[in-house]
């Protein structure tokens, strides 16, 4: 039951809230007291908990001319609460002296009508003084106790012809230590097709006595119409030492220790600019070019068959705003008339910024086809733009170009390229630009791409190369020393040796020479030189008294059997292949 | 029961083979679907049937130079320079000696302004891949150590033994200094310029930072990275600054 009360009311205050939404209204300028060649901003906020925000109804001012500078709005929501605040800016430019009030502005919000105070304005004449160029005083700038920190903008022309540069430098001047990178938001240039002009420049100069820090941006304006339009306040946001000069604690000890930065908004003055149309009549070709220009003409082939396709590389350069500058298939048509066929240009441009002057180059690729065949020349192609410092209109005419085409070999020689829908004659045609499309696809698995597998077995033929070699090394080691070799490898030879024997040979002598060639290696002596003296000799000392036996009697029966084969027929050879085996593997053993 | 078993073995078979058989199907019909677009000037909707196809080939974890190749083409005709050529170069990735692939990269490096990107030693060493150089190293590498090894066991004409060397460890060397260069080259995290855009002189959304205006197409090198932008270097314009990432098309294998 409580919930459900608690919830009524809410709903009840949320409800009277929203009928009762309010909003406020207030209006300011800049400067009360202005000369007849300067401007004055007038901005009107309205603010409310509501997001439909309305116009404020502007007076009629006669003693003023009045441009809109556009608006900005900021919503904030807290607490689900909505709270939205609309800046509407207004530049008055004052059309006499005197001393003259901006009436009551008002805004109707349901009903309900909201005004403004009033507001003096005096006019004064321009003196000689006010008419030289000073840092403008800036409209919510952190002053100080002196202009440590302000910005300016301005132009290097206040009249221009559509499409004519307006350079717009921004400059921010500081003398003071900056606590944040400051956050710059450029002016409105609604009315102005805009390119920036890097790069940006930083340098120290001096302003009445005052060293100052200046970070500078240029901006390109090229004007889309004709009329009065405003350049609006550039905005500069920093955060700076909050400490006052005079300040006992403005000593840098304190300052390292008590400075907590104070966030200050700097904004320039707006900027008038009288666009003036272009001259009339215009002239044939005209399409809206303002600059200085220069019209060069190129084919990427001279010779080729009827039919075939070639490159029109038309190149405009010059200073003007080259991105804008058009040159449409109609009218490269009209300039070649009906002996070729002219398809859509490609274009691309080249743009420099010397100087912080927009110049470069756009240049249209033109993909050609001659219809007849013969000698055909590519007549003067005329570009016409308006030449701003000389006030007129001026042609800049290229060299005609002389091709010769040959009756073409084949009925249709298109490449496998683009194709177009030939309207005049409903046919297809291909061109020599990028290759046609792949009509068959082979696919390949993402793994085969990677290269690791080709990089690692690099390694292989090395580490084999390596093997060999160490193997060689230690084998050359060993051979070093014959003697201890031949006894080392001795058994692992007569081993293989005595398993090669076969019954049908004459296998008592073959077990007596693998016997005696394994003892003469032991021994390190030749093979004849082995008998039972040197046997015991060698082995008396070095084998159990059952092993030195055993070798003996294998040697002293070898010898019997070997001079009585009679009497060898009657023995088991696998029998006496074992004995041998094992009497040689017990000697080996022990030694 | 075995007959049974049978039978069911037949039929996981044949569904296997219908399935891929409609794929096969799918993919060629996207292929032959985008290719009537193309030709009618519907480029943008061809586009869209191509990458379905590559989308469908990467989730099987395969990959073809022509798909990539064809998105390039659709890319051109509607004028999105730089789209076109980054399709172009992921395609050369994977079939680097395709003609008409380096035929149309040349094309819009040409038509863009951006011949002169490669050094004199990339333009010599482009005839060749960097898969292709590795096997041909690897051969050569073979050829050499082999002789070696040969030498130590093989009591053969001592004459062709030391010609085999000799050839062997000269291509060997060439290729191994080839291999070296190629490997820094590609070990460079490579990105087409996709549309035009600043380039900041720090990582910051700031008219303060603005540099220079950089045109579509153009290729450069990924230096690093930060929050949202990527360090470049500009092969063409022999300039270093930041761009947005969105603006720019990796060119690795991994981001096919």
């Amino acid at each position: 039951m409580k919930n459900k009360i608690c919830f009524c009311l809410l709903t009840i205050f949320l409800l009277y809230s929203k009928i009762f939404a309010d909003i406020s209204i207030s209006a300011s300028v800049d400067k009360n007291v202005i000369s007849l060649d300067e401007q004055l901003t007038l901005q009107v906020v309205v603010s409310g908990d509501t997001t439909n925000i309305p116009q404020p109804n502007i007076p009629n001012l006669p003693d003023f001319q009045i441009y809109s500078s556009g608006r900005s709005q900021s919503i904030s929501i807290i607490n689900g609460q909505i709270n939205s605040s609309v800046s509407f800016n207004y530049v008055l430019s004052p059309k006499h002296t005197g001393e003259f009030e901006i009436p009551p502005i008002s805004v109707n919000y349901k009903g309900k009508i909201y005004q403004t105070e009033p507001i003096k304005i005096k006019v004064e004449k321009t003196t000689s003084q006010r008419q030289q160029r000073q840092i403008p005083i800036q409209h919510n700038v952190y002053q100080g106790k002196q202009r440590n920190i302000f910005v300016e903008t301005f132009v290097d022309k206040k009249s221009a012809y559509v499409n004519e540069q307006i350079t717009l430098t921004f400059r921010f001047y500081t003398r003071i230590n900056l606590l944040s990178q400051p956050q710059y938001t450029p002016p409105d240039t609604t009315g102005f097709i805009t390119e920036d002009l890097p790069p940006q420049k930083n340098y120290y100069t001096i302003i009445d006595g005052q060293r100052y820090y200046v970070s500078e941006i240029k901006t390109a304006l090229f004007p889309a119409t004709a009329g009065k339009f405003v350049i609006g306040t550039a905005i500069v946001k920093c955060v700076i030492e909050d400490f006052d000069t005079d300040d006992f604690f403005s000593d840098s000890f304190f300052k390292s220790f008590f400075s907590s930065g104070k966030e200050i908004i700097l904004k320039s003055q707006p900027i008038e600019i009288d666009v003036l149309p272009l001259p009339q009549p215009q002239p044939q070709f005209f399409s809206g070019n303002v600059g200085k220009y220069e019209v060069e003409v190129s084919l990427d082939k001279q010779k080729l068959e009827q039919n075939e396709t070639t490159f029109l590389n038309i190149k405009i350069s010059g200073v003007g705003n080259i991105k804008s500058i058009t040159m449409s298939k109609a009218l490269i048509e009209s300039f070649l008339g009906k002996n070729f066929l002219v398809y859509d240009p490609i274009t691309s441009f080249d743009i420099k910024k010397e100087s912080y002057l927009l110049k470069g180059n756009k240049t249209f690729k033109v993909p050609i086809s001659p219809q007849v065949a013969g000698s055909l020349t590519i007549p003067d192609i005329k570009f016409v733009y308006f030449n701003p410092y000389t006030k007129k209109y001026e042609t800049a005419i290229s060299k005609s170009i002389t091709l010769d085409v040959l009756p073409s070999t084949k009925q249709t020689q298109f490449a496998q390229q683009k194709i177009f829908q030939d309207n005049s004659q409903s046919k297809k045609l291909e061109l020599e630009d990028i290759r046609y499309l792949k009509t068959e696809i082979k696919t390949r698995s993402i793994k085969s791409l990677n290269t690791d597998f080709y990089l690692i077995i690099q390694i292989i033929p090395i580490l084999c190369w390596l093997s060999v070699r160490t193997y060689k090394l230690y084998r050359e080691h060993r051979l070093k020393d014959i003697k201890k070799y031949r006894a080392t490898i001795a058994f692992k030879i007569a081993k293989k040796e005595i398993k090669k024997v076969k019954r049908d040979e004459d296998f008592i002598e073959r077990f007596y020479d693998i016997v005696a060639s394994y003892l003469s290696d032991k021994i390190g002596i030749s093979k004849e030189a082995v008998n039972i003296e040197e046997i015991k000799k060698f082995f008396k000392e070095k084998l159990t008294e059952q092993t030195y036996k055993e070798i003996i009697s294998l040697w002293e029966e070898l010898n019997f059997y070997r001079f009585a084969p009679t009497k060898a027929k009657d023995i088991n050879f696998s029998e006496w292949r074992q004995k041998i085996i094992n009497v040689l593997q017990k000697v080996e053993y022990e030694i | 029961m075995s007959y049974k078993k049978l039978n069911m073995k037949y039929k996981i078979i044949i569904l296997f083979f219908l399935i891929s058989i409609s794929k096969i199907c799918l993919s060629s019909n996207l292929l032959n679907e985008g290719i009537e677009l193309y030709n009618s000037g519907k480029f943008s909707e061809a586009r869209g049937k191509f990458l379905s196809l590559n989308n469908e080939l990467l989730n099987k974890k395969l990959v073809s130079s022509e798909v990539l190749y064809n998105i390039g083409n659709c890319y051109f005709r509607e004028n999105k320079l730089g789209f076109a050529r980054y399709y172009y170069e992921l395609a050369k990735l994977v079939n680097f000696h395709d003609k008409d692939i380096n035929y149309n990269i040349k094309f819009i490096k040409k038509i863009t302004g951006n011949e002169a990107e490669e050094s004199f030693i990339e333009q010599i060493s482009n005839f060749i891949s960097f898969k292709e150089t590795l096997i041909l190293l690897f051969i050569f590498n073979i050829l050499f150590f082999g002789s070696l090894i040969f030498e130590n066991f093989v009591k053969m004409n001592i004459l062709k033994l030391k010609w085999i060397k000799r050839i062997s460890i000269l291509f060997l060397l060439i290729f191994l200094v080839l291999s070296i260069f190629k490997y820094n080259y590609e070990n460079q995290i490579k990105g087409i310029v996709l549309e035009q855009t600043d380039l900041l002189s720090a990582p910051e959304e700031s008219s303060l930072n603005k540099s220079v205006s950089i045109n579509e197409a153009k290729k450069v090198i990924i230096l690093s990275e930060k929050d949202n932008f990527y360090a470049v270097y500009i092969l063409q314009d022999k300039i270093q600054g930041w761009i947005r990432k969105h603006k720019v098309g990796k060119l690795v294998a991994r981001s096919l």
